[in-house]
């Protein structure tokens, strides 16, 4: 105790001493050389009236001064960026044009379609002195996997209620998940028997082109009719367990019409907190030729999502629920090609579950997710998900559903440019899902 | 290491002076703070123009300060009485200095006055264009008159006309008032042929590359401001103050090359006292860079003056766009809400999220329903307003509510609005917010409201008067209130009058009063000593 008070008072009173130096400073040196009275001779000048005075406690506080050691290099830079305007030149950086009708947007990747991955969105507005708009990104995953994706869309405007949109991508992933595990059959089988261990992994390569043209109608209906084309193959990477699936090792060519029904009343498109949104889609793809082994593929693809929007007392607080069914059908006798079976995972519905996890003919899923303000236009979210894939519609059952629940941030700009933080948690542990892109209305 | 007896007991004698730096000594009872000792020149504050590293610290640094300081702690949890400001004399008021003259507060100006402001000589004749500042928040450019006065001149955003300058033009005579140093401002509506380009003017212009000005530069500032109907140019113009500019001063610490800055800023109270007019004017721009120090010279010496300055930002106006809903209650990053906001769940329904009021092109957004004057927040923390105590709320609630109804009705109506309706939009805010922060800090709870006290003849003898601010001033029914005072150790006693009978004062006399209300709690308890004089006493310290 003696020993700790010995050390304590010099080493107070040492900082004491730092403490008024740091409060009175020049001004405790400083002496004035005038002593004067005033006219009737009763203010005598001399020293200050007032002077801050060092106390216990504010020398206490003063450990906290040696954050501004910390800070002294920031605040050099931020004055460096603030007098050359580097925040600004960044920003123009991001623009090819002084309307800024053109530019570019990083587009990071953590959790995504491809994974962990990098890239950038390039887009261009106002072509032609019109609506046309050209966007085009690539995202990047590692030496070969990469998704190129471009879209030409004309939207529709007043008085002109069709819009249309041309695209085309090719997709290259080296490591596709793929669980599957061997049957009682023999036969290889996905889908919700399997376990987290089966993990396999394929190479994919695919390319899309398609067009679409859709209608406005009133009431926020729209229909859209497409034409897509692809050329996709996928091959082995590491085991070969799945070697049966339909469509492995193929080189296949599919062409496939569709129909979109899209019902939109949701009250704002950035940020909605009523309404609804209901989404049906229908698409038949066929090989129009035959594929070098002599087979040819087909499926029937039709899904329905339905999103509500219920507000909640206080502004942007909303509970959203959605269903998603989506079904694969063998067409005129042929099969689907493995890969373009419905899927679940933290990118479609269980947010705690990792890339691809589940896959088979069908899928099902509810989430369930409460939004609220935080900051400015940031959302953060709590959700709730649960689904299940299956071969047919008797398979559905609660008990086989799995689940997910987790807490998350949404931030969607006026520019359309969205962030999204989201962290699930279910039977199988965590999943991170962090996304920065443009989104196109 | 053995430490010998004889060491710890010499150590412990160091205890006792240690403690006795702790004590403040007697605040001597001043009414002119002697700040202006002639100085040497002191150097431009350039540091101080830059906003982002102000914000940065202010948003990121200081808050973790406070978290390492245990005295902060201390005071966050009520085991630590608060800090009181430094420069207070010992009737806790404000003496002038260099930063403050006792105006409207201390004797009522006339009307006359109140409008003329710090000044009143509008500029006109041909102005001659110096320097232009193409970009930022508001663009506009720095001239000299014909007499050669600096001008200052900006423009509100074109489809907000007035919005910014009726702030500059309002607050400004407000604050002058309250005996804050301001430039003049005015509303001038100028012509491009009214503008001359002097040969050596220079604009920044993109990324802030200085370079000649020409006159397309200044027609493109033109071009975006707003005019009136007639097609005139509606500039908000300030005048150049007097003295050499050294730049802004901070609000915490001490200018070290001014040797008359010995009272640390956060530790002044007209700079605390500022937050609440700011939270009255709801001026969220007040910060470091809206500030500023003229090196000046008075009766052969020269010293800094310290002016507040730009009041664009006050009412519903952001500068450049109209407040949005969370301004004056959020920092403009606050990781404060954020996790409050998180945490909660979205149960809490902050009260400014519910919009209360109309955007009107002349005001900005302006609302009071969620108004509260002790959690209201600048765009960044400001050091001083956040130590503010309840007597330093009080000193300024004392000036604010000195504004009556007609001297805020004929202020604000030295503003441009379109109509009459707008104006009185404006004026009915103020009013109501003027009365939530008297109602705040004229809480007799939180701090005794008594005030302008003197020993006063009485048919008795001696009698010590005062003023109930919060009755005098319409805030309390005058029939709800006892004043209950005791004389140094004499016997508790009560009164419904404004005095407190005295016994004849030969020695230091101890005059402890507490104000109670009939519908409400028993009040804070003030103590204010008497000492003897040629006229029969004297008030020398108030202590609340």
């Amino acid at each position: 105790m003696r020993l700790l008070a010995s050390l304590l008072i010099p080493v107070l009173l040492i900082l004491h001493s730092i403490c008024w130096a740091r409060d009175s400073d020049d001004a405790a040196s400083y002496q004035p050389d005038v002593e004067e009275e005033d006219s009737d001779g009763e203010e005598v000048r001399g020293q200050r009236f007032f002077r801050s005075e060092s106390t216990f406690w504010r020398f206490l506080g003063l450990p906290a001064d040696a954050l501004d050691l910390f800070w002294y290099p920031v605040k050099r830079g931020l004055q460096f960026s603030e007098e050359n305007q580097l925040a600004e030149r960044l920003e123009e950086s991001f623009f090819f044009n002084e309307e800024r009708t053109a530019g570019w947007f990083p587009k990071p990747s953590f959790g995504g379609p491809l994974g962990d991955a990098g890239g950038a969105t390039v887009f261009f507005g106002e072509l032609f002195d019109s609506h046309h708009r050209f966007d085009t990104s690539f995202l990047i995953a590692g030496t070969r996997e990469f998704d190129i994706n471009g879209t030409y869309s004309i939207p529709a405007v007043e008085n002109r209620p069709f819009y249309s949109r041309f695209d085309v991508g090719f997709l290259q992933d080296r490591e596709v998940e793929v669980f599957t595990a061997r049957g009682d059959s023999g036969l290889p089988m996905s889908g919700m028997e399997t376990h987290e261990d089966d993990e396999s992994e394929y190479q994919l390569r695919e390319f899309s082109t398609g067009v679409t043209v859709g209608r406005n109608f009133f009431g926020g209906l729209q229909l859209a009719g497409h034409l897509r084309g692809e050329l996709s193959k996928s091959t082995q990477r590491l085991q070969p367990n799945f070697a049966s699936f339909e469509g492995f090792d193929e080189e296949i060519t599919l062409l496939a019409p569709g129909l979109t029904l899209i019902w939109d009343r949701r009250d704002d498109l950035r940020r909605p907190t009523r309404g609804w949104l209901l989404r049906a889609e229908t698409e038949v793809a066929a090989s129009p030729v035959e594929t070098p082994l002599g087979n040819r593929y087909g499926y029937s693809d039709y899904s329905l999502d339905a999103q509500f929007f219920v507000p909640l007392p206080g502004p942007h607080r909303a509970l959203v629920f959605r269903q998603r069914l989506r079904r694969v059908e063998d067409w005129a006798g042929y099969d689907p090609p493995f890969y373009h079976l419905p899927v679940l995972d933290l990118n479609h519905g269980l947010r705690a579950y990792t890339r691809n996890r589940f896959q088979d003919r069908g899928s099902i899923v509810s989430n369930v997710e409460y939004r609220y303000p935080i900051w400015r236009t940031w959302d953060a979210l709590l959700f709730g998900d649960g689904g299940q894939t299956f071969a047919q519609y008797s398979d559905i059952n609660v008990s086989d559903f799995r689940y997910a629940g987790g807490v998350g941030v949404r931030v969607r700009t006026e520019k359309d440019v969205e962030f999204l933080l989201q962290l699930g948690f279910g039977s199988e542990g965590v999943e991170l899902v962090f996304s920065f892109d443009r989104v196109l209305q | 290491m053995k430490v010998s007896s004889a060491l710890f007991h010499r150590l412990l004698l160091l205890v006792p002076l240690l403690v006795s730096s702790c004590i403040r000594e007697e605040l001597p009872l001043v009414t002119r703070d002697n700040d202006d000792f002639d100085i040497p020149e002191p150097s431009v504050y350039e540091e101080g123009d830059y906003i982002w590293p102000d914000g940065a610290y202010m948003m990121s640094v200081y808050p973790w300060k406070k978290v390492l300081d245990p005295a902060w702690w201390l005071r966050s949890m009520w085991l630590l009485g608060p800090e009181e400001a430094e420069n207070v004399n010992a009737l806790d008021e404000v003496p002038d200095s260099t930063w403050f003259t006792n105006r409207h507060g201390v004797r009522r100006m006339s009307l006359a006055k109140l409008l003329r402001g710090p000044g009143n000589e509008p500029p006109d004749g041909l102005w001659t264009v110096i320097k232009g500042k193409q970009f930022g928040l508001n663009p506009g450019f720095l001239a000299k008159d014909e007499s050669g006065r600096l001008l200052f001149v900006k423009f509100d955003p074109p489809d907000y006309p007035g919005m910014g300058t009726n702030g500059d033009v309002i607050v400004s005579k407000f604050l002058h008032a309250a005996g804050y140093n301001v430039p003049e401002y005015y509303r001038v509506a100028i012509t491009p042929d009214s503008l001359r380009l002097s040969p050596d003017a220079q604009i920044s212009g993109t990324f802030n590359v200085k370079r000649p000005m020409t006159r397309e530069d200044l027609d493109k500032i033109l071009d975006n401001a707003p005019k009136d109907a007639s097609g005139h140019i509606l500039a908000d113009v300030s005048v150049g103050i007097e003295g050499t500019v050294k730049g802004p001063f901070e609000f915490y610490g001490l200018r070290h090359d001014d040797p008359n800055d010995t009272v640390l800023h956060e530790d002044r109270r007209e700079l605390r006292g500022l937050g609440v007019f700011m939270a009255w004017f709801n001026n969220t721009d007040q910060r470091r860079g809206n500030t500023l120090d003229t090196y000046v010279e008075r009766d052969g010496r020269r010293f800094l003056k310290h002016y507040i300055i730009d009041f664009s930002g006050s009412f519903g106006s952001l500068n450049n766009q109209p407040k949005e809903l969370r301004s004056g209650h959020e920092y403009t990053v606050d990781p404060e809400m954020i996790l409050r906001s998180w945490l909660s769940v979205g149960l809490w329904i902050k009260p400014w999220e519910l919009e209360s009021g109309p955007t009107l092109a002349s005001v900005g957004y302006f609302e009071s329903e969620a108004f509260d004057p002790t959690t209201w927040r600048s765009i960044y923390p400001n050091a001083a307003f956040e130590k503010i105590t309840d007597r330093d709320g009080f000193w300024a609630a004392k000036i604010i509510t000195a504004f009556d109804d007609e001297d805020i009705g004929s202020l604000v109506a030295t503003g441009y609005y379109p109509d009459s309706r707008v104006e009185e939009y404006v004026v009915s805010h103020l009013l109501y917010r003027r009365d939530i922060i008297a109602d705040c800090y004229f809480d007799h709870r939180r701090i005794n409201p008594l005030d302008v006290f003197s020993v006063e003849r009485s048919p008795g003898g001696r009698e010590l008067s005062f003023v109930d601010l919060a009755v005098d001033r319409g805030y309390v029914e005058p029939d709800l209130s006892r004043y209950v005072y005791r004389v140094n150790d004499g016997e508790e006693a009560s009164t419904s009058e404004w005095s407190v009978p005295l016994p004849e004062i030969t020695t230091l006399t101890c005059v402890a009063i507490r104000t109670d209300r009939r519908d409400k709690s028993r009040g804070a308890e003030m103590w204010v000593w008497i000492a003897p004089s040629e006229s029969g006493g004297a008030v020398v310290r108030i202590e609340r």
